[in-house]
């Protein structure tokens, strides 16, 4: 009897699993990964090297030229336009001609970040063909 | 007395089954950052392209401060210190970390000094934002 009353014990013991210390480092590194992690996603854009501070070369006939105001006023050939309308606007002269230069001409106190997006607009439109200048006022 | 015990245990198993889940969540779903010791707010961007390990990252904060491979060169554009650093080291290409509220004038005066030093790629690093 006393033999069959021991084994009993034992059986029970083994059963429960003390979970309480995974449970503790789970937590843990789940407050690590939700803290030290960013779902930011990175990305690069490649820029041409044909830019320079000031505009050195005269303007050629296919140049068209897109300008970047202090205020942060576009122009799109001196007509003022809206961001979203430079794709489509770039595409249509694109069209009409493949081989014209895009100039982006922008105020020397314009932050990186509106001259970046304009680069971007420009490329969704589908050309590669950019040079950079800081106006000259 | 059988019914108190059943009552004082609670059933862990979903509260663990669910932090686990989480847990693997972040583990893929996340990349684990590093800090950042310039506060660097790279610009933001709506073209995907995949990040590049570059030779050389030349870091430029909003008020023009300029550092090269994380070491302080200069407080002002000045054009000896980077000429010496490019020179040595001769990269092919080279990456920028610049804040998205540098004067444009900054930025264009390192790629004036970067084409001169004949540097054949020029990637800036950006977040990339959904366009809405």
């Amino acid at each position: 009897m006393k033999t069959h009353n021991f084994y009993q014990k034992e059986e029970k013991e083994l059963i429960s699993i003390n979970i309480t210390p995974l449970i503790d480092i789970v937590f843990l590194l789940l407050v690590f990964f939700m803290l030290a992690t960013s779902f930011i996603q990175k990305s690069t854009i490649e820029v041409n090297l044909s830019s320079g501070e000031t505009l050195q070369t005269e303007k050629q006939k296919n140049d068209v030229i897109l300008t970047l105001n202090k205020t942060g006023q576009i122009y799109l050939n001196n007509k003022l336009i809206n961001i979203s309308n430079i794709k489509n606007e770039i595409i249509k002269i694109i069209d009409n001609n493949p081989e014209h230069k895009i100039l982006i001409k922008s105020h020397k106190k314009i932050a990186v970040q509106k001259v970046i997006r304009l680069i971007e607009e420009v490329r969704l439109a589908g050309t590669d063909n950019i040079k950079l200048v800081n106006l000259e006022k | 007395m059988a019914t108190k015990k059943k009552i004082k245990q609670i059933n862990l198993i979903p509260l663990i089954n669910i932090i686990f889940l989480m847990l693997i969540f972040f583990m893929l779903a996340g990349t684990i950052t590093t800090i950042d010791p310039h506060k660097v707010s790279v610009p933001d961007s709506i073209i995907k392209n995949d990040p590049i390990t570059p030779f050389l990252t030349i870091i430029i904060k909003k008020d023009g401060e300029v550092f090269i491979d994380s070491k302080n060169r200069k407080k002002e554009l000045q054009k000896r210190n980077y000429l010496e650093i490019l020179r040595s080291r001769k990269p092919n290409e080279v990456s920028l970390k610049i804040d998205s509220q540098t004067p444009s004038e900054y930025f264009l005066k390192i790629l004036k000094i970067l084409e001169n030093e004949n540097i054949k790629k020029v990637v800036v690093e950006t977040n990339y934002v959904q366009q809405k």
